[in-house]
Formats: structure tokens, C-alpha cells, sequence
């Protein structure tokens, strides 16, 4: 059966069936190093988000009938995909890139700056305690720079459940990182 | 009580340094992804409509249980986590695409069933309602599993009410069902680790009877948290 969905809107959308491997190549390799860093902030070490990273690029490869051609809705398309692959590997999957620790024993990584962010461990507690998908929300707002509609639609919510969860979830981290005695 | 900027600033500074890669690094994934590989795509299989209404259990008169299913139906949100699960042999589904509810009603299907006071129209339509007003992809999967976690909240409360007014019927009923959404494929196939096993433990515990770890189960705490199970 053929879905008009996934036909027509691909190409609404601004996606193509017939995506020239070139561009999607240029694509891919565009959103690497963002996407590298977005894996880099979220997972302990740099094998694990190299994997991460060559699972996405997996997947968007074989999706990319699927991706959108516009810049813009690839890139959330891209984002959509990563947050999937974390969860996967939050959820403690075996590695699935085979190439990844070898990659990094013959590559140099680097984290960019002097140091990591502040050890704030009052912080991570408060953003433990938040839902998963809620804390991710929170945190592509304000580590990928996304806006709370567009983080949201990366995670498959709705702009509503999207802004009313934001909202929610900052009060949340207010009040657990509140001084005792503050009201 | 922090500030608003006082937040912003501190979730600033928690961010990581950033990682970044050579050239020839990101080369190399990139040509490893982009290998062609063989397909491993399953041959797309029928769509089967699902047309499944309202399953009636015990007579007209609608437990306590169908009642915490309309209220949890009139919530805004779902609560379920679908999001574009990569999935194989799962079509991608445009959100945005004009047709996306008439595509959704002709073709969710699931192999759950529904308790008392749940309807299958309903449901689809509360899954449509959901998703992102900013279009993207997801897999039909996540449809399906979205589907079958709330089936199955109600079958886990169905059991508990019938449990509690002593209607051994449908308690044999609602554990039956519980059994089966162990093999319910939305269920089943979006399961990354671990989570067949809770839902087989809640199987396992209404078969005997045991409502005290039905009630201790990270199951029954996520339908609570989604308004389905009953508190």
C-alpha cells in the first residue's frame, strides 16, 4: 500500500525520493560536528559519542528519501533522529557502531575551552529528578540553542505539551534548586 | 526561590566543553555510513484496518475503571513518549502532510484490545491530536505503541476494579489480557531493554492474583502518572 502521507508531504516538505547522494553526503557532513557536540554534552566519553554519532549518520542515510531538503527541517530532522539514537543508548544498548572505539584511538577528540562546565552537582540532582523527555527539552533549549516549540517537535510533542512541560519542568528545577528555608 | 535568569546562567555554566573531531574523523563515519549496505527491509506488510470499538465486558453498566479512562481521555496530553523511535521495518509518517489524520484513521492498527469504556476512535483521535504542530516524521510504530501502553494502563486497571468489587470474571478477563500484551508488537518491537519484563511481571502477578505487586509495579506508577490506572 502506498501512504499518501509519507509520499505527498515528503514532498510539501521540501523532501525528495531521489535526493542526490552528493548532497546528502555535504548534508550529513554539515551536521556532523553539531551533532558530535550535542552527543558530546550527553553521554561520559567520546567512544560512546562516536557511536552515537555514526548510528545517526547511519540512519539518516538509509532514511534519506525521507529528509527534508530545506536546511532548517533537515537539521530538526537530524536532531529528531539523534535523540532517538540516545535514547537507545541511555537504555543501555550494546555499541552499534563498530568502528567507533577504533576511530577514536586513532583520532584525537577534543573538547574545545579550558575546562568542562561547572561540577554543579545540586544542578544535575534537580535535572535527575525531571522526566526524561522533559529534562531533554529543557536542555536542547538551553544547550542547543533550540526554541521550546522546536525542541519539543524534535521530541515528538506538540507545541502546546511542548511550552506547558518547559514551563512545568523550569518550575520543577527552580523549586528543587531552591535554599532551604527559601519559599 | 531562583530566578529565572539565575536558571539560565546556571544551566549555562553546567554545559560540557564542546567535542569536536578532525576532518578526517568525521570522513571516516561518514564513509562508513554511507555505504550502500544490503537491504534489510522486510517485504511492507498489508495494512490491516483495525476496527476494534468498544469492547463491552460484564453487562452495561461501566465500571469505575471506564470512568478514569474518560477523564484521562479529556487530558490534553498523553503522556506517552513516541517520538521518531528508529524502529526497523517501521514506514516514517509526515506529521505536517494534510492527510495525516485520514491516513491515521484508516490505517493504526494493533493487535491490543480494549477494556471497558475505552474506544478505539477515540484513542486514534487523541493520538492524532497530539502530535507537534511543527510537522516532522515519526514511525508508525510509535502510533502503535502509543496505543497499546494506554490498552494496556486500562486492562491493568480494569483488573485492579475488578479485584477490588470481587468479580472474579472479570479479573480472569483483564489478567488474560494482560498476558497478551506481552506479544503486542508495538509493545514488543519499540522495547529497547527491559521493558517486556515489567510488562510480563504485571502478567504474571494478575494471573495469581497478586494485586499487591500489580500495585508496586513501575507499570501501574507510569499509568498513574498518565491518569489511567487507578490511584
Amino acid at each position: 500500500m502506498t501512504s499518501p502521507v509519507t509520499d505527498e508531504s515528503r514532498r510539501e516538505s521540501g523532501a525528495s525520493s531521489t535526493v542526490d547522494p552528493g548532497d546528502m553526503k555535504q548534508l550529513l557532513r554539515d551536521l556532523m560536528p553539531e551533532l558530535l557536540r550535542y552527543f558530546g554534552r550527553r553521554v561520559p566519553n567520546a567512544e560512546d559519542a562516536a557511536d552515537c554519532l555514526g548510528e545517526t549518520m547511519i540512519v539518516l542515510w538509509r532514511r534519506r528519501e525521507a529528509v527534508p531538503l530545506d536546511r532548517e527541517s533537515a537539521r530538526r530532522y537530524a536532531y529528531g533522529v539523534a535523540a532517538n539514537v540516545l535514547r537507545e543508548s541511555q537504555r543501555g544498548r550494546a555499541r552499534q557502531f563498530a568502528l567507533a572505539e577504533r576511530l577514536v584511538a586513532e583520532y584525537d577528540l577534543t573538547r574545545d575551552g579550558v575546562a568542562d562546565g561547572d561540577t554543579d552537582s545540586d544542578l544535575a540532582r534537580a535535572l535527575s529528578a525531571l522526566r526524561p523527555l522533559d529534562r531533554e527539552l529543557v536542555l536542547l533549549v538551553a544547550w542547543e540553542g533550540f526554541g521550546v516549540g522546536v525542541a519539543g517537535a524534535i521530541l515528538g510533542l506538540s507545541d502546546q505539551a511542548s511550552r506547558a512541560r518547559y514551563s512545568r519542568a523550569r518550575a520543577r528545577l527552580r523549586r528543587e534548586l531552591a535554599s532551604p528555608g527559601d519559599d | 526561590m531562583l530566578s529565572e535568569p539565575e536558571l539560565d546562567d546556571r544551566l549555562a555554566r553546567a554545559k560540557r566543553a564542546d567535542l569536536s573531531a578532525p576532518e578526517a574523523f568525521l570522513d571516516a563515519i561518514l564513509a562508513e555510513a554511507a555505504q550502500e549496505r544490503p537491504s534489510t527491509r522486510a517485504p511492507r506488510k498489508a495494512v490491516v484496518i483495525a476496527i476494534i470499538g468498544t469492547l463491552v465486558v460484564g453487562g452495561a453498566t461501566l465500571p469505575a475503571a471506564a470512568e478514569e479512562i474518560q477523564t484521562f481521555l479529556a487530558q490534553a496530553d498523553l503522556g506517552a513518549q513516541g517520538g521518531t523511535e528508529v524502529i526497523p521495518y517501521s514506514e516514517w509518517v509526515n506529521l505536517g502532510a494534510p492527510d495525516f489524520p485520514e491516513y491515521l484513521r484508516a490505517t493504526l492498527w494493533t493487535d491490543a484490545t480494549l477494556p471497558p469504556g475505552m474506544s478505539h476512535d477515540e484513542l486514534v483521535e487523541k493520538i492524532i491530536d497530539r502530535k507537534p504542530e511543527g510537522g516532522g516524521y515519526m514511525q508508525e510504530v510509535v502510533f502503535r505503541m502509543q496505543y497499546e501502553v494506554i490498552a494496556h494502563c486500562g486492562w491493568m486497571s480494569e483488573w485492579r476494579q475488578a479485584m477490588l468489587r470481587g468479580d472474579g470474571n472479570a479479573a480472569r478477563i483483564a489478567a488474560t489480557q494482560l498476558q497478551a500484551a506481552t506479544t503486542w508488537r508495538g509493545l514488543v518491537s519499540t522495547d529497547g531493554g527491559g521493558i517486556m519484563e515489567q510488562y510480563r511481571g504485571v502478567a504474571d502477578a494478575a494471573a495469581s492474583g497478586d494485586a499487591r505487586t500489580v500495585a508496586a509495579s513501575p507499570r501501574h506508577r507510569e499509568c498513574q502518572i498518565m491518569g489511567v490506572e487507578s490511584r
